[in-house]
């Protein structure tokens, strides 16, 4: 993934981990929408969304923090 | 029955609401404390190993080492505990902002005890919490209802708006289904005698209280199911980052505490755990924001796990007033006879129908409004009986249910009268245009039929069709005889229906669809509901209902609107789905984040001994002989 040092890997994983609650917090409240299809429908199209979203999301976020972290001489 | 139209009671308040986000931060440090967090096991870990690595910390200060990375992980893993907390605190703000509103009307009253049962003139003023129950309260205009109770005089226009927020009165009067008034809200006209059901603490208001607050909450089975899975996740994890510096001692390579910390804390699945309750507490709340008050987290949840739903024809399939069309007569009775009977029959019923076969009998058939003695003897509508009417000067009119009119005739006149084939013939063109015939009879003579107009509402059809594709049955219940039912159902797109259905029948089929293991929701606001009411999974009451059935139902709706349970299924199935989605989320979040910090540091181990460990030679040793084994 390119990150700077082991750790600033380590450290933006943790921030990582800590920002994605705040960031899912509205989700959390307001529901994931609803919407009057099959089971298995659902399944699917919640599997391609958060689970795909899942892992894609922290490379992404990881490497913005990485970078952060880096600018910043934290790690 | 009041139906109301949807109305939120508030607009939902943003998230970045100051009034929320304030308290909540000063919550997310209160909820630091240990034996709160105990009921959230990974988020109770996640706290350990931080005061751990924080005494780790203070340590390696002491010891003049370089911290600065050390205390960074630190600092970030109490902020994982303090958002989850945050999290939670804002979900119940929503809910607490709302109990302080209730709690303003809980204003304490003095309340008005008759000292003498009958006697309106002498009573003593007695503090609302000092209320026992089986006292009898006068309350007049302008007072507040001290408590919870059922009315046993008097009839009165009750503003209500401090628990429903609807301001538009009610009307309250004893006996009958309208008999129940809650604490807490106003009598605009006239005196009522209450008797007091409730005893201080356990009214309608204070439950309601505690449930926006969130006090009552208790763990949905299935959340205590997705506990159990973070758990079992978290424990493994323990093993497995445990295992880690056996493995890297072998491989001659050490790694920091603080490192393993931080692999450990990207492992277990702290997003779910954080974000668990705040889903849970939000479910109750959007429910309540629809001005629906679940008793129990439970409720919620079986909402959105329900396989048929029972459904009223009248108010939720079809528009609730049905009006009078026409009046038959059987033949040898004139039209201005049957219409008279109708009329006199129909005086003292105050439902829509009723009122519509007096407009109709004025107006199509130009009968003067002769009212009945004052010595007559009204004959409310039940269920069971099916019939309603009047008793007067040794006549008996009645009018009800066809077959129940039938049976009423042939009582009366104690012979098995056949029924004449025109009455047949009305009944059923009557009950195939979708219509209810209601049949009409003085004493022992059949008279007529009235045809009372019944319209299934525009969108239900679609509804239906929405639940059938979420596999959900939908089942119409109707004291409509089986020709007129089906009729109805058809054109509404309903699955099933139960035709002439009594109290008695709809326990019977609820507990015969529960036994073959499906969740059932109905809604109900009578008293013979109370037993339905509570052997369904989920029994919506009518606020506007009698004591008995928002005792027996685990959900009271605010609107009494009985069209909402559709909506409350839909809404019940939200945090289920939100319960599904996140860990899909955070479990493939951890699988994903863990690589970066994983990779980084078995590389670290493995690149500080690489030159010596017999790991790392054996993997470039296999990795040799996969090479050598490609090229021959």
């Amino acid at each position: 993934m390119g990150l700077s040092t082991p750790q600033s890997a380590i450290l933006s994983a943790i921030v990582f981990n800590a920002l994605i609650i705040i960031a899912l917090i509205p989700l959390a409240l307001k529901g994931v929408t609803y919407r009057a299809v099959g089971a298995a429908a659902l399944l699917r199209r919640n599997l391609l969304i958060y689970g795909l979203g899942g892992i894609a999301l922290p490379f992404i976020g990881i490497k913005v923090i990485d970078l952060a972290v880096t600018a910043l001489h934290l790690a | 029955m009041k139906v109301s139209k949807l109305r939120k009671r508030s607009a939902s308040p943003t998230i970045l609401d100051p009034a929320i986000i304030v308290p909540a931060i000063g919550q997310a440090f209160v909820k630091l404390d240990p034996r709160t967090l105990a009921k959230n096991p990974v988020m109770f870990v996640l706290e350990i190993v931080s005061a751990l690595t924080t005494v780790l910390l203070i340590r390696d200060i002491f010891a003049g080492a370089h911290v600065l990375f050390q205390a960074q992980i630190v600092v970030w893993l109490w902020f994982t505990v303090l958002f989850a907390n945050f999290a939670e605190a804002v979900a119940e703000g929503r809910g607490k902002a709302q109990a302080d509103t209730l709690r303003a009307t809980r204003a304490s009253t003095v309340a008005k005890r008759l000292l003498i049962a009958g006697n309106h003139e002498l009573y003593e003023g007695v503090a609302a919490e000092h209320l026992q129950v089986g006292d009898l309260v006068l309350c007049e205009a302008g007072d507040m209802i001290p408590g919870d109770g059922d009315i046993v005089e008097g009839i009165a226009s009750v503003n209500e708006a401090a628990v429903t927020g609807e301001s538009a009165p009610v009307i309250r009067e004893s006996g009958g289904d309208r008999s129940a008034v809650t604490g807490g809200t106003t009598v605009i006209s006239d005196r009522i005698v209450v008797r007091i059901t409730a005893a201080v603490g356990s009214s309608f208001l204070d439950r309601m209280i505690k449930l926006v607050e969130g006090a009552e909450r208790q763990k949905t089975p299935n959340e205590i199911a997705l506990n159990i899975l973070l758990v079992g996740l978290t424990i493994i994890f323990v093993f497995v980052v445990d295992s880690i510096p056996s493995f890297a001692s072998y491989a001659g390579g050490s790694i920091s505490v603080i490192v393993l910390v931080a692999l450990f804390v990207t492992l277990i699945p702290t997003t779910i755990g954080a974000l668990l309750s705040a889903i849970g507490i939000a479910g109750m709340d959007r429910l309540v924001r629809f001005n629906v008050l679940a008793m129990s987290g439970r409720a919620v949840e079986a909402a959105g796990d329900i396989d048929t739903l029972l459904l009223d024809k009248t108010g939720t399939i079809t528009f609730g007033n049905r009006l009078a069309a026409e009046i038959i007569p059987v033949p040898g009775i004139s039209d201005a006879e049957a219409a008279q009977a109708a009329l006199l029959a129909s005086e003292a019923d105050e439902t829509a129908e009723g009122r519509s076969i007096v407009a109709l009998a004025k107006e199509k058939y130009a009968i003067a409004g002769e009212t009945a003695p004052a010595d007559a003897r009204f004959i409310a509508f039940s269920a069971t009986t099916r019939l309603s009417g009047i008793d007067f000067a040794g006549r008996k009119l009645r009018k009800g249910a066809v077959d129940s009119i039938l049976k009423f005739v042939r009582d009366e006149s104690g012979a098995d009268i056949a029924e004449p084939a025109a009455f047949r013939a009305a009944v059923d063109r009557i009950a195939r245009s979708g219509g209810t015939p209601l049949g009409l009879a003085e004493g022992g003579k059949l008279l007529g039929v009235i045809h009372l107009k019944d319209v299934v509402k525009p969108d239900v059809k679609e509804r239906f069709a929405a639940l059938r594709r979420m596999g959900i049955k939908t089942v119409m219940i109707t004291g409509d005889n089986p020709v007129t039912a089906a009729s109805i159902a058809s054109e509404a797109g309903v699955d099933d229906f139960i035709a002439q259905a009594t109290p008695e029948d709809k326990l019977r089929y609820i507990r015969g669809e529960q036994a073959n293991g499906r969740l059932i929701a109905m809604c109900g606001d009578g008293t013979n509901d109370a037993p339905a009411l509570a052997q369904a999974d989920v029994g919506v009451a009518m606020q506007s209902g009698t004591q008995a059935a928002r005792e027996a139902g685990n959900m009271v709706d605010l609107d009494s609107d009985p069209t909402k349970l559709i909506e409350i299924v839909e809404i019940g199935k939200q945090p289920l789905m939100t319960r599904g989605a996140l860990p899909t989320f955070s479990i493939a979040n951890d699988v994903a984040s863990t690589s970066p910090s994983s990779r980084r540091c078995s590389w670290r181990s493995i690149r500080s001994s690489a030159r010596s460990t017999s790991w790392a030679c054996r993997r470039r040793r296999a990795r040799s002989f996969r090479r050598s084994c490609s090229t021959r």
